[in-house]
């Protein structure tokens, strides 16, 4: 679909919201923000004057990013907003629910604290690889300030250039196949207990495990690093599942993002992103790791398969597609899709495990960035979210949570710490 | 550096517990360092709300209440029946909804606020048409009168809010709305007082202020208008 652009930059410009944005404007709320964040740790402190005119710089470049949210008749939208995006001193509750009334009615926030920088996004605007994508631009832009020369290489966009429309192109549609319906089983499953934290609370607690230490242990077993994290968070929500003697054990599902670029070529910045649900079920018995690990790595091989997530897509995309839907006043609209929600999305699965890949940004930059960081917004639905991503040397992975208890991370790094994987942890309540 | 005994984990040299079990770290080796920075901000993204609702409404209702309860109570003791503080009291009370309506509503509260302000000061209007005994205008007065001026500043406030109204244009529908309800008004009196349909006044206010709303309206782009319309109908 095109997007629907105006040529004069004084109109407001809209841009439809694509088929997984559409979802988060509906189910947002304070208890569930949708807000996911990618902060990068550099070596020297941060000068917030130059960071801002750095971001000044590169929102220009992101026209997608720099939007408000509206309520249509029948839909949501984006429009265009030539405001100021004002940076912030961080705090220490991340992915708190961006409220249209802060920041000029701004999607995102960019915050520092000494020597970091972090973005924080609605997940309408942009999915992991879109955030990464400008938290990247936006530090070379800031370097560049300071004097740095930075190329434009590893995804890093340059800002005098004019930013191409197919990068806020809804890639969804073509990459979706219709002829094969596909149904999703749904069952319910297994959820995390504990006491939950005040409101607009998010306790983080980060893992940083040397990416070589984890490489002996996948290749010993031929596995992928996604596969072997999901399948210890697997084991290790299923052993807390068991020790808490349910009458009927519950499947363990976690969700796993899958990043759609990898399988159809596009520049786009916007979501572009479906996932698969890997589990493990114990009412066929109590599985083993090794049995758990092959049985994740044939399931992932089965289902990331280009075929299969062009179907899905469709099947996602059926929905809003269908014309009574699309004629469905948005108020009237909101209710079904929030009604269908609370049936179909968190309560089939467990947690969230989301993987940004190997970040890799030009040599030059590496000796400017300690670390890269994810977060995801842990909400109420699940209580416990995990974000990893690998940069240099080491695999950070964060486990964000909206409870009082740290269990389910203390299973699963004391689970690769057996193992023989050497961790080193921060948190954000030291 | 420090590792946690129980979970066997590496932590930063500045913790004083295991943030996955909670223990103490006590390493004689390496003293927790209390002066050390820390990696993340101590301070919290609070939702903070500028202005205390309870607060206002507590005071609002105290400042009010208090009068329209000594004038209850005096008119009761020293009158015979509920007569005139009955007026003050409708008067405090309308002026209690004012105050305190906008706060009711955790979002979009101005248009609701305007409709229950609205309908109170009615009610209030035809408690005094009632009380009073001279009957006949509130329903040919008061009544349309209210009624129209809040149907416009619902509408130019319901734009506003949608942002499909913004600066110069907000500007021009007010100017458009007083023309528009000097003419109701003028048609309204007249009908009441000569009863037939007959504009004279209110022209003079229309003819300007409209003119006013066209240059207001003019200076932003018309363009503008067509462009949100068609955004918001987008299926
Ligand atoms: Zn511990």
């Amino acid at each position: 679909m095109k997007p629907f652009i105006n040529n004069d930059q004084n109109f407001s410009r809209l841009y439809r919201l694509d088929n997984a944005a559409n979802l988060y404007p509906v189910i947002r709320g304070r208890k569930r923000p949708g807000v996911f964040r990618v902060s990068a740790d550099l070596y020297d402190s941060i000068q917030p004057p130059i960071l801002q005119q750095a971001l000044d710089i590169t929102l220009k470049r992101f026209p997608g990013f720099s939007v408000n949210l509206r309520a249509g008749l029948f839909w949501y939208y984006f429009v265009h907003s030539s405001e100021q995006l004002i940076i912030q001193e961080d705090v220490s509750n991340p992915c708190k629910d961006i409220s249209s009334s802060e920041n000029n009615g701004f999607l995102m926030r960019v915050r520092y604290h000494k020597n970091r920088i972090a973005v924080e996004f609605f997940h309408s605007v942009t999915d992991g690889a879109g955030a990464m994508t400008f938290l990247k631009t936006l530090i070379a832009q800031y370097l560049t300030l300071l004097g740095h020369q930075i190329p434009h290489s590893q995804d890093i966009l340059d800002c005098i250039e004019l930013p191409p429309p197919e990068e806020s192109q809804d890639s969804f549609r073509p990459f979706a196949e219709f002829s094969a319906p596909r149904k999703r089983q749904i069952l319910r499953a297994y959820h995390i207990k504990g006491s939950l934290l005040p409101t607009h609370s998010l306790r983080t607690i980060t893992g940083i495990i040397p990416i070589d230490a984890l490489q002996i242990e996948t290749r010993k077993m031929g596995v992928s690093i996604t596969e072997y994290l999901v399948a210890a968070y697997l084991f290790t929500l299923n052993k807390i599942q068991l020790s808490e003697e349910p009458r009927r054990p519950l499947p363990i599902k976690i969700q796993v993002p899958v990043n759609l670029r990898h399988f159809h070529k596009t520049n786009t910045l916007r979501n572009f992103s479906a996932f698969v649900m890997p589990g493990i079920d114990p009412a066929h018995g109590i599985y083993s790791f090794d049995e758990t690990l092959i049985l994740v790595h044939h399931f992932m091989h089965f289902e990331v398969t280009e075929k299969l997530l062009r179907t899905q897509v469709a099947e996602n995309l059926r929905t809003a597609m269908n014309p009574f839907i699309r004629i469905m006043p948005l108020f009237i609209k909101k209710h079904l899709i929030k009604t269908i929600y609370k049936y179909v999305g968190p309560s089939s699965f467990t947690s969230t495990i989301s993987n940004l890949g190997v970040v890799k940004v030009p040599k030059i930059m590496e000796r400017h960035v300690k670390a890269f960081n994810v977060t995801l917004g842990a909400t109420r639905d699940t209580n416990v979210s995990c974000g990893l991503l690998g940069y240099k040397d080491n695999i950070r992975i964060c486990f964000s949570r909206v409870i009082e208890e740290a269990h389910v991370e203390r299973e699963f790094f004391t689970f690769l710490v057996k193992m023989g994987i050497p961790i080193a942890v921060e948190s954000n309540q030291e | 550096m420090s590792y946690c005994v129980n979970c066997g984990v590496k932590l930063n040299h500045n913790v004083s517990s295991c943030p996955l079990c909670g223990v103490e770290i006590i390493n004689p080796a390496d003293p927790i360092d209390q002066t050390a920075e820390k990696i993340f901000p101590q301070s919290r993204d609070v939702h903070k709300d500028s202005f205390d609702k309870s607060l206002w409404i507590k005071m609002v209702t105290t400042v009010l209440g208090l009068p329209m309860l000594l004038s209850i109570t005096i008119n009761t003791i020293f009158g015979n029946g509920l007569n005139w503080s009955l007026y003050v009291t409708g008067t405090l009370g309308i002026i209690w909804v004012w105050l305190v309506s906008p706060f009711l509503f955790k979002r979009s509260f101005m248009a609701r606020s305007v409709v229950i302000d609205a309908v109170f000061l009615l009610g209030f209007l035809y408690l005094i048409e009632y009380l009073s005994h001279s009957q006949g205008w509130f329903f040919s007065l008061a009544f349309p009168i209210i009624g129209t001026f809040t149907i416009l500043l619902l509408i130019i406030v319901i734009l506003i809010k949608r942002k499909i109204l913004k600066e110069l244009h907000i500007v021009a529908s007010i100017f458009l709305g007083i023309g528009i309800f000097c003419v109701i008004l003028n048609g309204i009196i007249n009908f009441h007082a000569l009863r037939m349909l007959k504009l004279d006044w209110s022209l003079l206010v229309l003819i300007p202020f409209t003119a006013f709303a066209l240059i207001a309206a003019l200076l932003q782009q018309r363009r503008w208008i067509v462009e949100e319309l068609k955004h918001w109908f987008h299926v």
